[in-house]
């Protein structure tokens, strides 16, 4: 029986070892090979002192490497810490803080700025692909000839911590027991037909719930993972045709602009048998456009979080006719609607959507405040499951006649732009220190390529330029939070009757304008 | 707009990427190495047609165009030349 995607490796490598595991530019790994590799990275890393539980953070580019340490520390009883490639040295050492980090696997040239700013000191064991500058560190080269061996992890066993995004101030560890990774990668594959002639491409990053999905699921069905490094719209095209891709799944900003790719050069991609999309809601002249660029592809849309890792899809049979829904719930998952004042809601009311099933995650490293405010008991639903935990996504939904799901927005108005979560009020909060603004909200605005933009509107006294505020928030603020348009309100803003800034009627007002401006 | 951009070009990749840690040398490979991932793309993209008020197109996109802060340069300054 599979317990853990661990099982699963293992069971190819005896019974299909010859299949192909891992496709990238140097090649291909057989899953025998990619197996043996796992099996001896665990065994070094138990003889370094590794102990069961223990948190390894993996910092590598995608490649083989980092499949083979991400597996390894799986069969050394370990915990997984994706860091994702493109977090600042100041962001991994936050996460190594976080979670208690002892041993980090990453490359040379992360492993040499390390060294340069005093960090890897931090580290009690570093592994280095590549030439380190520093002999303290072992290289991945010189890993001594262990015979394979794998300590059984049990499903229960925490697989990975999940930092999403790292971009917003103190990002949350998300903890993904085994189960969920395995149960994860089964109900993918049932409703997406997974199987062992796929060649799935792996673009994005494993420090993603929905990136590393693409790594268990082609695991599970003995299919080929192809390893895709860089993102741009015309490499993407091209690997899906040098490796004949069947499987291309993408989050929304990385489709818009590969759609545009495909639409100009008058290409499309015949190999691809299905095509998901994720991480935000693709815009609708994408969706139109991708059967045209995809045209023996199935295409399924999905909606989830880290914390549950996936809760709905639109299946491909409904793509046209409820085209920009986020569907229905993923097989053996069930999603609530749920208003907080009246209960569980009846067809086209919005309420936020509640996620019940056992892919929820164990909740936040070393959070339990944050945990038990998202995942716990809710009291409408106690006649239906008793005291069974749920997920809180803080997403606004409403589910139409026929039971199909479509995305509101969210709770608590955090801004989602280019992959970041935004809080407005960060962003208030800086627009404060600009000389004569009394006022200012922030909110986000439906953009095709970014998801959403950031829009700031400014009550001000004194006639200060879009020019001066601007250069006063980019002091303030990281680039991605800068907002993209600037609005003044010409008299004192709106207040309800606590004297607070009437947000809706802000947004609201500006937001016709726009609509307005866009079609006149 | 040269030297001008090639500023808020930098001040741009300093406060939104890790480039500053590989030095901020205009030849430093920002995607062929997986610096930047496809959301920093989207965002460049965004950020360069903001700054210099022309559209890029989708096939304009690619490693010869957007690998280096200098490749960056040369491909805005033959799209203003236009």
């Amino acid at each position: 029986m599979l317990f853990t995607i661990l099982d699963a490796l293992e069971a190819a490598a005896n019974e299909t070892p010859h299949n192909t595991a891992i496709l990238d530019d140097h090649g291909s790994l057989s899953y025998g090979g990619l197996c043996e590799a796992a099996g001896r990275l665990a065994h070094w890393l138990v003889s370094v002192g590794m102990t069961r539980g223990a948190r390894v953070g993996v910092c590598l580019p995608k490649s083989r490497e980092e499949v083979i340490a991400i597996l390894g520390i799986a069969g050394a009883r370990g915990v997984c810490v994706n860091l994702n490639y493109q977090w600042t040295l100041g962001q991994i050492d936050y996460v190594r803080d976080d979670c208690g980090i002892n041993i980090l696997i990453t490359d040379a040239q992360r492993a040499d700025l390390m060294i340069a700013e005093g960090l890897a000191g931090r580290f009690l064991t570093i592994l280095v692909v590549g030439e380190p500058s520093a002999d303290f560190m072992t290289r991945w080269e010189d890993l001594p000839d262990f015979s394979p061996h794998f300590e059984r992890p049990l499903s229960a066993d925490l697989a990975a911590i999940l930092y999403t995004s790292g971009s917003t101030g103190r990002p949350k560890g998300v903890m993904a027991p085994h189960e969920m990774l395995r149960r994860g990668a089964e109900i993918v594959t049932q409703y997406l037909g997974t199987n062992a002639d796929d060649r799935i491409l792996s673009v994005l990053p494993f420090s993603f719930g929905y990136g590393l999905n693409q790594l268990t699921s082609s695991i599970l069905n003995r299919a080929a993972l192809a390893l895709q490094r860089i993102v741009m719209p015309s490499a993407i095209a091209e690997a899906v045709m040098k490796w004949e891709i069947t499987a291309l799944p993408l989050v929304a900003p990385s489709w818009v602009q590969l759609v545009r790719f495909l639409l100009d050069d008058e290409q499309t991609l015949p190999t691809v048998r299905y095509a998901t999309s994720a991480g935000g809601a693709t815009p609708l002249p994408t969706l139109k456009a991708m059967p045209i660029c995809l045209p023996n592809a199935e295409i399924s849309l999905m909606y989830g979080l880290t914390e549950g890792f996936r809760s709905t899809y639109l299946p491909s049979h409904l793509f046209h006719s409820k085209m920009g829904a986020i569907g229905q719930a993923v097989p053996n998952v069930e999603i609530f609607v749920v208003n907080h004042e009246t209960g569980i809601c009846g067809p086209n009311e919005v309420g936020e959507l509640i996620h019940r099933g056992d892919l929820i995650s164990r909740g936040y490293w070393q959070r339990p405040e944050d945990t038990a405010r998202c995942i716990r008991v809710n009291e409408y639903l106690r006649p239906l499951i008793g005291e069974e935990k749920v997920l809180h996504t803080g997403d606004l939904v409403r589910r139409d006649e026929d039971g199909i799901l479509w995305y509101v927005g969210r709770n608590d108005g955090i801004i989602k732009t280019s992959g970041h979560r935004v809080s407005p009020s960060e962003v208030e909060l800086a627009a404060s220190e600009i000389p004569g603004v009394s006022a200012a909200v922030a909110f986000g605005l439906a953009d095709n390529d970014l998801g959403q933009i950031i829009i700031l509107v400014l009550e001000s006294s004194n006639g200060i330029t879009d020019k001066e505020a601007i250069s006063v928030l980019r002091s303030q603020l990281p680039g991605y939070m800068v907002p993209r348009r600037l609005f003044f309100w010409d008299a004192a803003m709106p207040r309800i009757s606590s004297g607070k800034i009437d947000r809706v009627t802000v947004i609201d007002e500006i937001t016709r304008n726009l609509n307005d401006s866009i079609e006149g | 707009m040269g030297a001008e951009f090639e500023t808020v070009l930098k001040n741009y990749l300093v406060s939104n990427t890790r480039i500053k840690e590989a030095g901020l040398q205009n030849e430093v490979a920002l995607f062929s190495t997986g610096t930047l991932d496809s959301f920093a793309m989207t965002d460049l993209v965004a950020f360069i047609e903001t700054s210099c008020s022309f559209r890029i197109k989708a096939k304009e996109i690619t490693l010869q165009n957007f690998d280096s802060i200098s490749k960056i340069l040369v491909f805005v300054q033959k799209k203003t030349a236009v």
